[in-house]
């Protein structure tokens, strides 16, 4: 789901960079009140962080030749909120392009808004809309998975409209496929394996930190 | 468990799942290079080549060592950054909250 540069106009880049970079400068300013909030919470939300880029390290073959993994959107938006989690997020993205070219610089804002944003917020949204209604398994599940299928359709949507808007005599000059192959291959895949892991690991590692003591930092 | 000890078995333990991400030959769909855009839609789109940067470490593989102990690496490297980001993070002034 990490979309290299090269593969979207680097004026879609822009734009969601331009989005993204106000969120961010909000989300820094929450983030930074939950680290004042007490000695551990730096400590716990590191950890977050280095989970999301670990387990994102964890490719998954699929039949078809292809791979994915999870990204532990939900387990960060429901311990730490969603402005936490789209920051330690976003933060991972941008270490894993630099660092190891996973993903580009100039889509970081994409990749960032589709992982980090849509996906910690729809996570954190279904969690609140279910939490007390049903069993926290299936919370847990639901947030994990709706927020993998949520981000995959953003990731789908701004590949598939490269090659209508930028093409040059017949051929794209970026992401050459259209929405009618990527929906089907990139939200299909993530609806169908995808968030399922994304839904079994929130709730593996939720119920594993739940209980512990200055975990739940959520008050957005 | 106090939190502190929770945190790092856990750790541990992701740290140690990271080499079975090398089981999948294939990488994410779309996420493909140049030559294969090349075989699938028989050109390679203008604006691929050559984009964005050449990281330390591409793909998580360090050259010479093997490929389980490149991504061990590649996986410490990436809790150290992301202790060092919020613990900077922490402790960075920012005016007007």
């Amino acid at each position: 789901m990490h979309i290299p540069d090269g593969f979207i106009s680097p004026s879609t880049s822009i734009i969601a960079l331009a989005i993204a970079i106000p969120l961010w400068w909000y989300g820094i300013k929450q983030t930074k009140k939950l680290l004042e909030s007490s000695e551990d919470s730096v400590t716990f939300l590191s950890s977050m962080a280095a989970f999301s880029f670990l387990i994102m390290m964890i490719n998954v073959p699929i039949p078809g030749g292809t791979s994915g993994h999870a990204v532990g959107m939900a387990v960060l938006a429901i311990l730490l909120g969603p402005w936490a989690a789209f920051i330690a997020i976003s933060a991972v993205l941008f270490f894993q392009a630099v660092l190891f070219g996973d993903g580009g610089i100039l889509t970081l804002g994409v990749n960032s808004l589709a992982m980090g944003f849509v996906g910690s917020f729809a996570s954190y949204y279904l969690y609140k809309l279910l939490d007390n209604k049903a069993s926290k398994s299936v919370t847990f599940f639901i947030s994990g998975y709706g927020g993998m299928v949520a981000a995959s359709i953003a990731i789908a949507l701004v590949l598939g409209i490269q090659p209508a808007l930028f093409a040059e005599n017949g051929k794209a000059l970026y992401f050459p496929f259209d929405l009618s192959v990527t929906i089907p291959a990139v939200v299909g895949s993530h609806m169908l394996i995808f968030g399922a892991i994304e839904g079994l690991v929130t709730v593996a590692v939720v119920k594993f930190f739940e209980k512990v003591k200055g975990a739940s930092y959520v008050n957005a | 468990m106090s939190m502190r000890k929770k945190v790092i078995i856990f750790l541990l333990v992701m740290l140690a799942l990271t080499p079975f991400g090398l089981i999948s030959e294939y990488p994410a769909w779309g996420e493909w290079g140049v030559e294969e855009f090349q075989t699938m839609v028989g050109y390679i789109p203008k604006g691929m080549p050559n984009a964005g940067i050449e990281a330390p470490i591409p793909d998580y593989d360090i050259g010479g060592l093997s490929p389980i102990l490149s991504t061990l690496i590649s996986a410490t490297i990436g809790i150290v950054v992301s202790f060092g980001f919020f613990f900077a993070l922490k402790h960075i002034k920012i005016k007007n909250k």
